[in-house]
């Protein structure tokens, strides 16, 4: 995907009218849902190995943003994984599959955030010393090379800071800086209008300058 | 308006730090084999999915009588039902016969201690139904005539009056 600007603009996912889309898991898909139509289940399931390795890294990158928990998101991204197989022939090749993909593995994670919830109920929580924010919200591991470029200490405000975004802020900000969507693809696989995308977007960024940098 | 474009800048370098950053935290979560091994479940839980679902037969053992159900269970509901109705008709029985105005009575304790302690003892009566005053006075009377005086000591202590002296 192009790296595109931090208002996000671009166009909406749907093709033209009677076209079908021509991304390599748009493709993929397709022959999936062909084959499954034609009860060769087996050979569909084959292929579907081959869709699961083209989006399974960029999948986990946004569950893991979502849901700042690596079991949390595996489990997000089998099920969604799961879920697109069981219901491959309702897909619909004039749309892109990563938008159709995305809307199914947005779900996924809110049902994890839902299931989590409910245990948190019980169970209490592992609090900070410096933060009264759960401890599951900050990054467990060494630092990667990458947040070293960033700054440990920064990386930290700002990881905190975007959890804290309320939800629709997190998501749209999540889909739009770390998958890189346009409005128009957040919009269908959220659900929201685009107009609702960018507002979130727009508080999202403004709520994010202070600790992004103190000169932006 | 050069000053609004150069803050979108350092905004948009910004967010490509912190887009670089989250990918590789992300990616530190998960190397190749932790997704190997995620593709593996995910390819697991579709081979599970696509098989009918098995059913299991119940256990032999316990598909046989049971206790206390079928025959058995009738008999002890009839001996319930026959239990409860004789009961009723022994009830019924009771009140029908002559002498209903019963008082169910201990025998009546008498204190061998002195005064003071005798104040606390109370007759262990069980008054279960008189009709009137005068059914309960005819009871005071046969229990006059058919005990001793002193018997009745427990209920002068009651009455506070004084019918011995």
């Amino acid at each position: 995907m192009a790296r595109r600007t931090a208002a996000g603009a671009g166009a909406p996912p749907q093709a033209k009218t009677g076209e079908v889309s021509t991304s390599p898991a748009s493709i993929l898909a397709s022959e999936i849902k062909q084959l499954a139509a034609s009860g060769e289940r087996d050979q569909a399931r084959e292929r579907f190995g081959a869709l699961v390795a083209l989006l399974q890294r960029r999948a986990l990158r946004v569950a893991f943003h979502y849901l700042r928990n690596p079991a949390d998101a595996d489990e997000a991204v089998q099920d969604a994984f799961v879920k697109v197989f069981l219901h491959i022939e309702q897909y619909r090749e004039e749309l892109p599959f990563d938008v159709w993909f995305s809307r199914i593995l947005v779900n996924a994670s809110l049902d994890r955030l839902k299931a989590r919830a409910r245990q948190q109920r019980f169970v209490a929580p592992a609090v900070d010393e410096h933060d009264e924010r759960s401890v599951d919200y900050l990054p467990t591991t060494e630092p990667s090379s990458e947040r070293k470029l960033l700054g440990r200490e920064r990386w930290a405000r700002v990881s905190r800071e975007v959890a804290a975004l309320p939800d629709r802020q997190r998501l749209v900000f999540t889909l739009s800086q770390v998958d890189e969507q346009t409005p128009g693809e957040i919009a269908a696989a959220t659900g929201m209008s685009p107009a609702t995308v960018r507002v979130h977007l727009f508080r999202a960024l403004r709520r994010l300058r202070g600790v992004l940098g103190e000169h932006v | 308006m050069r000053s609004r474009e150069d803050s979108e800048a350092r905004l948009n370098e910004a967010l490509e730090a912190y887009r670089a950053a989250a990918h590789a935290d992300a990616d530190s979560h998960f190397d190749e084999r932790a997704l190997e091994t995620q593709r593996a479940r995910i390819m697991a839980r579709l081979e599970q999915a696509g098989q009918r679902a098995r059913v299991l037969p119940f256990p032999g053992a316990s598909a046989g009588v049971r206790p206390g159900s079928g025959h058995s269970r009738r008999w002890i509901s009839a001996a319930a039902a026959a239990g409860l109705l004789i009961g009723l008709v022994t009830g019924q029985l009771l009140h029908v016969m002559p002498g209903d105005n019963w008082v169910h009575r201990d025998p009546v304790r008498l204190s061998p201690g002195p005064a003071s302690s005798r104040l606390a003892v109370v007759p262990a009566i069980v008054q279960t139904s008189f009709d009137s005053e005068d059914a309960l006075l005819d009871a005071i009377d046969a229990a006059i005539t058919q005990r001793g005086s002193s018997d009745l000591r427990a209920y002068d202590d009651l009455t506070f009056s004084e019918p011995w002296k």
